[in-house]
């Protein structure tokens, strides 16, 4: 049985241009180049906005260009409606429990 | 971040140009729309909007421009929610179709779409160094009609005025009350009055409690108007009589079918208004009927109000008034039998007159009430006597009066007391004309004695037979005169009797045994029995008396009727006056 190293973090109540910068930060200081997947909990998040998407989409990419994977767990119904919108369901990888 | 600024029919806010102060200013907008009964999934969609076109407003500003406030301003319509975002930076070109990144994971590119896809209509005004953006969309939610405050104080004002209105009116009616007034005219007033505080046309009053299921009125305006004086209860078919029944308001307006029998189709045809039932202790007191010659009338609360308040306390009042008058009435009544019943006391002699050869003694009974029945027995200068017994139709006062009448005619013509026919028809003739008018008349017997107490003459008049007894036989003497008030000129005889044979004679009124009809309390054959037996056992007067009052008691109180009986016995002999034929005339009320 092989483990994979995971990191698990969740995200703040408004994902926004006003905390995107704390969170990108954050996101540096907990994700180790060893972690193969970050789980994300949006469960909490009940406000995003296209800054808080670019912090999430930056990170999508990072990962999968050192192929790691990110998987956003149980997204609020704000975040579904926006990520929808914007068609990045088609980008995320996302788990509702 | 700068204080909100309301001066504009919405919401206004300057914020500095940093991102928490656009994240701050945002939620400030979104509060205010939720406070304007905006749905939460429409401020959630606007709170996305306007975070993204207030992140564009912060995110485009050089440092000097970051100095300068951005504005957000927000509006409300009937239809429209409209935010615009003023800024000083060098703007931007807004794109003539805005769409999403052609990388899907391009990180940055995103925020015109949202903005253009959740709202109607997007316009951005760019300037030098003045730039808005104007978003809007329609409402969602249906905004509630705002609720016009100064016609509800409006309103308000006018139902407090109403009540002190109406309140001033009641104590003005309480005052007016306690002058004595008559209540029908203290009514026609203030019908006029209650007319021209509700704006009505017509106005009736009817009150109950008078007389037994029906309606009599009280009061009409205008008086022109011939209301009908009486309404039966039992015509149900009339406005006036289902407010009554039902107690409950009856409307009624141009759709309304008046039977025709319905005495408010005399207020007209196009007609409209309410009957409203009045009520006192949980009575009805009466029916109050306000009306406008309209085929609709829509009075204002304050209207309803003054009708329904005004129109219970009068209802009240007069019931209350006419409870009073019958109160009063009763009292009166009661006052006036009492004298009557003293007058007629007064007519009564103080002891019967006792001769050597002659006792008598005799009961009298009203029934309860004052009565018709009158009795005297005189003592004549020649030592004759004169015995009467009499009985005016009727009781109460007018009885009462009559007999009074007839005991001062009595009385002024005892001369001809030997002859008792010649005293009936002079009684009769002085009589007749007040007896006549008064539609009365009288019974009466008159029986002369003669002082040796051997000779008896008797005239009747419509009265009970006379009964004499010796202990073996009886003796009937009918009377075949009319009764006195019945024909002017009536003609009287007289029987003349020995009284050799005879101990014991009874004057008596049909309330003792109705020996002509046969309706008496006491049967024909009882009371000769009864006669008989007393003659055989030569009782004196007043034991006589005594023992036919028992008699009479007894059967009396078997029948459950009143004691209306008035009686007499003579009886002639060398009997001993007794402590009870001393004690000679017993009175009794039933």
């Amino acid at each position: 049985m092989t483990l994979t190293a995971s990191a698990q973090l969740t995200a703040p109540a408004e994902l926004c241009a006003a905390t995107a910068r704390l969170w990108r930060d954050r996101l540096d200081l907990e994700i180790k180049p060893g972690h193969e997947e970050v789980c994300i909990d949006l469960s909490k998040t009940r406000f995003i906005d296209s800054s808080g998407l670019g912090v999430l989409l930056t990170l999508n990419k990072n990962l999968r260009a050192r192929g790691a994977s990110l998987k956003l767990i149980n997204p609020s119904s704000a975040v579904c409606q926006l990520i929808e919108l914007t068609r990045l369901h088609r980008v995320f990888e996302m788990i509702h429990d | 971040m700068s204080v909100p600024q309301q001066q504009f029919d919405g919401f206004r806010l300057d914020f500095p140009a940093t991102l928490d102060d656009a994240r701050n200013a945002v939620r400030s907008v979104i509060e205010w729309l939720a406070d304007q009964q905006i749905l939460p999934d429409e401020c959630q969609q606007w709170e996305l909007v306007l975070a993204e076109a207030a992140n564009n407003a912060v995110n485009y500003a050089t440092p000097e421009q970051s100095l300068l406030t951005v504005r957000i301003e927000a509006a409300l319509s009937t239809h429209d929610i409209e935010v615009r975002i003023t800024d000083h930076t060098s703007g931007f070109d807004w794109p003539d179709h805005v769409e999403l990144p052609e990388d899907d994971e391009c990180d940055h590119g995103r925020g015109l779409f949202i903005i253009s896809s959740l709202t109607d209509h997007v316009s951005y005004l760019r300037g030098k160094g003045h730039n808005v953006l104007c978003l809007r969309s329609q409402r969602k939610s249906t905004p509630k009609p705002q609720e016009d405050t100064e016609a509800t104080l409006e309103l308000m004002t006018a139902e407090v005025a109403s009540c002190y209105e109406t309140l001033a009116n009641i104590f003005r009616l309480i005052a007016e009350a306690g002058n004595d007034v008559e209540p029908v005219a203290l009514a026609s007033r203030w019908l006029e009055e209650l007319r021209e505080l509700a704006g009505a046309d017509f106005l009736v009053l009817r009150m109950a409690g008078t007389e037994a299921g029906r309606l009599p009125i009280v009061g009409g305006v205008p008086s022109a108007i011939a209301w009908d004086p009486l309404l039966e209860i039992r015509n149900h078919d009339a406005v006036e009589t289902r407010a009554a029944v039902t107690r409950q308001d009856q409307w009624f307006d141009e759709s309304t079918t008046f039977s025709t029998t319905d005495p408010l189709r005399k207020a007209g045809e196009h007609i409209s208004g309410l009957s409203h039932p009045l009520e006192s202790g949980g009575d009805l007191a009466g029916v109050l009927t306000v009306g406008v010659f309209k085929p609709r009338w829509e009075p204002s609360a304050r209207d309803l109000n003054v009708v329904r308040s005004l129109g219970d306390f009068l209802g009240a009042l007069l019931h209350g008034l006419h409870r009073r008058d019958e109160a009063n009435q009763s009292r009166l009544m009661k006052r006036e039998l009492q004298i009557a019943a003293d007058i007629q006391r007064s007519l009564l002699p103080a002891e019967l007159p006792q001769t050597p050869f002659v006792h008598c003694a005799a009961h009298l009974a009203t029934g309860g009430e004052v009565g018709g029945d009158y009795l005297d027995a005189i003592l004549l200068p020649d030592g004759s006597l004169l015995f009467v017994v009499a009985d005016v139709m009727g009781k109460g006062v007018p009885a009462a009066l009559f007999a009074t009448a007839f005991h001062s005619l009595l009385h002024s013509h005892l001369d001809l007391a030997s002859q008792p026919s010649r005293l009936m028809r002079r009684l009769n003739k002085a009589m007749f004309a007040e007896l006549d008018r008064a539609d009365m008349f009288i019974t009466a017997q008159l029986v002369h004695i003669s002082a040796d107490g051997l000779t008896l003459q008797v005239c009747g008049a419509g009265h009970a037979p006379l009964l004499l007894s010796g202990g073996s036989q009886i003796q009937e003497v009918c009377a075949d005169g009319p009764p006195l008030g019945v024909t002017a000129d009536a003609d009287y005889q007289d029987f003349s009797v020995s009284l050799a044979s005879y101990t014991h004679v009874l004057l008596h009124t049909d309330g003792l045994s109705d020996v002509v009809s046969g309706g008496g309390i006491l049967s024909r054959d009882e009371l000769h029995t009864w006669l008989r037996g007393v003659a055989a056992a030569a009782s004196d007067a007043g034991t006589s008396r005594d023992s036919l009052h028992r008699l009479h008691r007894s059967a009396v109180d078997a029948a459950s009727q009143q004691d209306d009986a008035t009686f007499m016995i003579i009886t002639r002999g060398a009997q001993t006056l007794t402590a009870n034929t001393q004690n000679s005339l017993s009175h009794a009320k039933g």
